[in-house]
């Protein structure tokens, strides 16, 4: 995908296959799902311990996992418009960093949801919940820049170096936490790790809502790069517009 | 720990629902932006010069000069 | 060295300029002393000391300080044309940003050494030791570097005040669990192993590692 987007792009022939390959993800995407929910709800044992609730663990660890794949591909494609300049690079890491700001968003939403029946209380500190949260605030963080910046243009550079910075200070956020908090444990009430001694079946179906998830990630990542392409088409023939 | 576990299918309900409610306001939303974005965008080139770009669709790849 | 004197010569023009007015040194340390006398309302219900408390007030002050004064620096230097100076002068980007970032760390470290004594009165803390020293410079050269980066972006912006704690604070979040740790540690007196095994080498890793990355993506912030 990356390597398509930071094509400087022939004209038509790549345009088209790129609609054509948002359409079928699309497609994918709905079908994988319902697929996905049919082993969730249907085929997926209830957990003899949790009972049903451990049943949003199918589709919170996707999440999170894919919020990381959009923070990475940011600094990725940071990275890449910082050295290329490329539009696309940055079309690239516009669209990944808001996608994964709809799934970290998500992926807290889930885990508090979570965290009530099976913990015993709404938020805990726990070192992956935390990251979270603070990964949530350095991507907020970085899609204000690109509004605040005077100009498009310093608007994707600086946006581009907070992306960076923000993933280089995760893993430290995660160790310091995690430090931080075999000092200070917190009470939780019930079993902690649910995700110890996965049955087989649990594993594999979990897996699948990876794919699933996957799919509507491209989708969507395809979709917002395909909008801020329109909207600078638009703001380029303004300014023509203007300029005469 | 009880022999039946809780089946706090509120919970469980409730997480499945934002999930997708959210999704599908962020894709339709992206959709419909991108529709109006482009009927602005043909509406700005008819005037001008007609038919420059005879692919129609999914927006140019960069303005006619 | 071309680099260091270039540096120098920038942390020097800073503190020659605060020597004058003392604007960010004075604002600092009364806005220091009015978050204590604050938080001392919010906190001191129980009747009985802010001890146990002592070194997260202490380092929530200070990152508030830090802000405070590092947007202060660079807001500084937008007034009369002095960003451009700045980037016309015959050094290179990297001696600009650790010039920058070394004027705003002695400012730091003197207000945070003023208004230590003073919130150990205050609130009471027990000891005051050398590895506290250490900890405080270490921390702050973490505050200065991310803070430093993050001002030269903020204050270009239309909404500087809000955006330079927005970005800063995530980011410091390692900084902050470290040091709060280390002192409470140091502060109790009680062994410290933990301190030399686990806090120090941390702010260590955080120093060194944007040490590193800051002067060098720094230059692309003043483009176009």
């Amino acid at each position: 995908m990356a390597a398509i987007a930071g094509q400087p792009t022939r004209k038509t022939p790549w345009r088209a296959a790129i609609r054509d390959a948002r359409l079928w993800l699309l497609l994918l995407a709905a079908v994988l799902t319902l697929v996905d929910g049919y082993l969730i709800f249907v085929v997926a044992p209830t957990d003899a311990v949790l009972g049903h609730i451990q049943r949003i663990f199918y589709i919170h660890v996707p999440i999170s996992i894919l919020s990381f794949l959009g923070f990475l591909l940011c600094a990725i494609a940071g990275i890449g418009y910082l050295i290329r300049r490329g539009e696309s690079w940055d079309r690239l890491a516009h669209a990944s960093a808001e996608v994964g700001v709809v799934f970290v968003t998500l992926a807290l939403i889930t885990g508090v949801i979570w965290a009530r029946p099976v913990w015993g209380v709404w938020w805990t500190w726990e070192p992956r919940l935390t990251t979270t949260l603070i990964l949530w605030f350095i991507y907020v963080a970085y899609l204000m820049i690109r509004q605040y910046a005077p100009t498009p243009q310093q608007g994707r550079v600086w946006s581009a170096v907070v992306g960076i910075i923000g993933f280089v200070d995760v893993p430290i956020v995660y160790y310091s936490v995690q430090w931080w908090r075999s000092i200070h444990p917190v009470q939780v009430i019930g079993p902690e790790a649910a995700d110890d001694a996965l049955e087989p079946i649990m594993a594999r179906i979990l897996i699948f809502s990876l794919v699933a998830t996957l799919a509507l990630f491209g989708y969507l990542l395809l979709e917002r790069m395909a909008l801020r392409k329109t909207e600078d088409t638009l703001a380029q023939l303004r300014r023509d517009a203007n300029s005469d | 720990m009880t022999a039946i576990p809780p089946d706090n299918l509120p919970f469980l309900f409730a997480a499945f629902a934002v999930v997708w409610v959210v999704f599908f306001i962020y894709a339709g939303y992206m959709s419909w932006r991108r529709r109006s974005v482009q009927q602005e965008l043909e509406e700005l080139r008819e005037p001008g010069t007609p038919a420059n770009e005879s692919t129609a669709g999914d927006g140019g790849e960069d303005a006619p000069a | 060295m071309e680099l260091l004197r270039g540096a120098l010569a920038i942390a020097w023009k800073d503190v020659r300029l605060e020597l004058r007015s003392r604007d960010v040194i004075t604002s600092a340390l009364v806005f220091g002393l009015i978050v204590v006398v604050v938080f001392n309302f919010g906190l001191n219900r129980a009747p009985g000391s802010l001890a146990p408390v002592a070194p997260g007030l202490l380092w929530v002050a200070y990152a508030f300080i830090g802000v405070l004064a590092m947007n202060r620096a660079f807001t500084r230097e937008l007034e009369q044309g002095g960003l451009d100076g700045l980037l016309l002068a015959p050094v290179s980007r990297d001696a600009v940003f650790l010039g920058k970032m070394l004027g705003s760390l002695i400012f730091m470290l003197v207000i945070e050494a003023i208004l230590l004594p003073v919130f150990a009165v205050m609130l009471d803390l027990p000891t005051l030791s050398p590895t506290l020293g250490l900890v405080i410079l270490l921390a702050t050269v973490g505050f200065a570097t991310v803070g430093t980066f993050f001002a030269a972006i903020a204050v270009q912006t239309r909404s500087r005040e809000i955006l330079l704690p927005v970005l800063f604070f995530p980011v410091i979040v390692p900084v902050i669990i470290a040091a709060v740790e280390a002192s409470a540690l140091v502060l109790q007196g009680g062994p410290m192993t933990g301190v030399w095994t686990r806090w120090l080498p941390l702010l260590v890793v955080f120093d060194a590692l944007f040490l590193v990355i800051c002067p060098w993506i720094f230059g692309f912030i003043f483009e176009g």
